[in-house]
């Protein structure tokens, strides 16, 4: 033990000398811990009580905060004047947040955040620091946050890739992974013959098809792509860039399926894909007046974000301030490009349509802003944008007119819980989306006992203030609206909608379309 | 050169040899009990954050909010949970102080505790460092939790955490110096 360790030894030592004995437990539950007079304004949740507030609603069908007015302050904040409430009020209460995440307090949004108008581009983001980002000298008109479970099934999350040492995005690169068959991949009857030429690898016969060059930019590849099978139910799924196929053979020959494990050889590196609970994408438009646009992209994915778009491209690093960042033409638009870099955690895209000059564009990535939500709403232009700092009560406010079946469980985190920023149309969309997919499954799940309820909860959302609101500017509104007609309901009788063809609706047709797969 | 790690280590599930611990009777362990059997280490973990002065406070809120939780029935790990709670709590409570006034007076219901004091130099260098990075220094050097247990029980990444113990240990290598 060094003598670093040996000092914090010690010190949690006397930490531990110094510690009070905990108080009994019954002072706890009294309240009696700490400040005089705090005692009595310390709401307290007791067992059953909490066990109320888990399905939203008491007696039958009932309203979220119906009575209550919306209030932004945080719960662990909230105090009650007076003695302390043993019950909560029917009706007034939504499920607390649970303690153990991370209870988000706007104000201070990260634990160590960076200064408001910090450099993105040179500011390491954890995966849970959402970045809220405005460009100088640009009109933000478009604002996204996303937060969705993980792992992420459309990249490379878990692969085994193999990339330069010391540079991790340039060529050869390697990259495996294991694919499941099965119906939700669609790859059930998938035949790998068809899809290149036979190989000898792994043991066993692969399917192998090159492209000499970039078919985006032209560049000298080689860009291989090789299936084989493990078993019926799993095959290999190999993206090779600027490898010989012979070094591409020999290094999968010792590819472990199982574990994804593979020795690396010497000049490469392994590159992480973890994969995380919870992941976060955010989006933002700038607007620098002419012709000019930018759009940036980023997810907590970090690396493995990137290798999403880059799988099958050939890359070569460019340093800019010391950041290594990939540029690639923009597709979509002539004279556009995507820049590519990570942060951190976070992977980023920046959009650039209108100009190719390096130094501009490279300007243009020094002025990214890390912004508080203040600064970030006096620069935007793209209408009404939530915050972290307004979100709680504008969910809150979007509830109010939403009834929902007892037995239904949505805790408050499930609607409030996101991160960065939204332009309202999309956070209806997230609150309203997460409201419906839950219906749906308890539609789907009730069985004889009450599948009208949910129907009947979900065919009132043509009457949502939400929806009626955002209905003429996007498909949304409508898509929750055909959901809720092909599942039927009047809340007095079974549903008996049928869809096309005389079939019944069934969770797999309808939930894709809300998203309900990645929520 | 962005720094890209070498392939991190998996993460682990909950500890095993920390379920909801069943007495001999075989009947499931009461909240009173639960808080019996951890507060020990619960109160020397809300030292270790907040100092010996707040750890009562920052205790009782935190047990009475996670047992409050709808969530608390369906916990596993009860005590990975309190480790949690307790470590949120700290936060939104270092927060707020912060913002406190240093004039602002407090007054304590206080036991008659003659708790030791501890060298001031020492609490100076635990109140260098963030709350989150008290947590991960308590768990690596108390617990002797390897990171990755550390991640699960804070409910957060393996990089999170290596990254603020790297960052304490410097801190506590500049401080205790």
């Amino acid at each position: 033990m060094n003598s670093l360790d040996t000092k914090i030894r010690k010190l949690l030592d006397d930490v531990d000398r110094a510690s009070p004995p905990p108080p009994p437990f019954e002072r706890l539950r009294s309240g009696e811990t700490g400040e005089p007079g705090k005692a009595n304004r310390r709401r307290i949740i007791a067992g059953a009580a909490a066990a109320a507030v888990v399905a939203i609603g008491v007696g039958g069908l009932a309203s979220l905060d119906r009575n209550e007015p919306a209030t932004s302050v945080p719960a662990d904040q909230a105090t009650v004047d007076g003695p302390a409430a043993e019950t909560p009020d029917a009706g007034t209460t939504v499920a607390e947040n649970d303690p153990a995440t991370t209870a988000f307090d706007p104000a201070t949004q990260f634990d160590d955040a960076p200064a408001d108008g910090e450099a993105l581009f040179t500011t390491p983001l954890a995966a849970d620091q959402v970045p809220v980002v405005i460009l100088e000298g640009a009109t933000t008109t478009y604002a996204q946050s996303l937060r969705y479970p993980g792992p992420f099934g459309g990249g490379t999350a878990g692969a085994t890739v193999l990339v330069p040492d010391g540079a991790p995005f340039d060529m050869p690169r390697i990259v495996m992974d294991v694919v499941d068959r099965n119906a939700a991949n669609g790859n059930g009857a998938l035949d790998l013959s068809a899809s290149g030429d036979p190989i000898d690898v792994a043991g066993t016969t692969g399917y192998l098809s090159t492209e000499a060059t970039d078919p985006e930019t032209g560049e000298e590849g080689p860009i291989h792509l090789l299936f084989f099978d493990v078993d019926p139910d799993r095959y290999v799924r190999v993206n090779a860039v600027g490898v010989a196929v012979e070094e591409m053979v020999s290094i999968v020959d010792n590819y472990d399926p199982d574990t994804g494990a593979v020795p690396v050889p010497d000049g490469f590196m392994e590159l992480a894909m973890p994969d995380h609970d919870i992941n976060h994408d955010v989006e933002f438009h700038y607007d620098l007046g002419g012709d000019v646009r930018v759009d940036l992209h980023g997810s907590s994915r970090g690396a493995e974000h990137l290798l999403g778009w880059l799988v099958n491209s050939v890359t070569s690093t460019q340093v800019i301030d010391g950041i290594d960042v990939i540029v690639r033409p923009v597709q979509e638009e002539a004279g556009g490009v995507n820049v590519f870099w990570t942060q951190g955690d976070w992977g980023f895209r920046a959009n650039v349509f209108g100009t190719e000059d390096p130094a501009v564009i490279a300007d243009f990535l020094r002025g990214f802003r890390l912004v508080d939500d203040a600064t970030f709403t006096d620069t935007y232009a793209g209408g009404d944008v939530v915050t972290d700092t307004t979100r709680a009560a504008e969910v809150r406010a979007m509830l109010a007119d939403v009834e929902l079946p007892q037995a239904l469980e949505i805790l408050e985190g499930d609607l409030i819980d996101r991160r960065g920023a939204n332009s309202r149309y999309q956070e209806i969309a997230e609150v309203s989306g997460t409201i419906a997919c839950a219906l749906l499954d308890l539609h789907f799940d009730s069985g004889p006992a009450g599948p009208w309820e949910a129907a009947a909860a979900l065919a009132a959302s043509t009457e949502w203030d939400m929806l009626l609101e955002i209905e003429d500017q996007g498909g949304w509104a409508s898509a929750v609206w055909q959901t809720a007609a092909a599942i039927g309901g009047d809340g007095l009788t079974p549903p008996t909608t049928t869809i096309g063809g005389g079939q019944a609706p069934t969770l797999e047709t309808l939930a894709p379309g809300l998203g309900c797969d990645t929520r | 050169m962005c720094v890209i790690d070498i392939i991190g280590q998996p993460r682990h599930g909950p500890e095993e040899d920390e379920k909801d611990a069943l007495p001999v009777s075989g009947r499931p362990e009461s909240d009173a009990d639960l808080y019996e059997r951890l507060g020990l280490e619960l109160i020397r973990f809300a030292t270790t954050l907040v100092g010996p002065s707040d750890a009562e406070d920052l205790l009782g809120s935190a047990v009475l909010k996670a047992i409050g939780s709808p969530r608390w029935r369906a916990v596993d790990n009860k005590r990975a949970y309190l480790y949690r709670v307790l470590t949120n709590e700290a936060r939104s409570t270092h927060r707020s102080r912060t913002r406190r006034r240093e004039s602002e007076l407090r007054t304590y219901r206080r036991d008659d505790f003659e708790h030791e004091v501890v060298d001031p130099a020492l609490m100076d260098a635990l109140r260098s460092l963030t709350v989150r990075q008290r947590a991960v220094i308590y768990l690596t050097y108390w617990d002797d939790l390897a990171p990755a247990d550390i991640a699960t029980t804070l409910d957060t990444s393996l990089r999170t955490v290596e990254r603020d113990l790297n960052n304490a240990r410097t801190r506590l290598e500049e401080t205790l110096s």
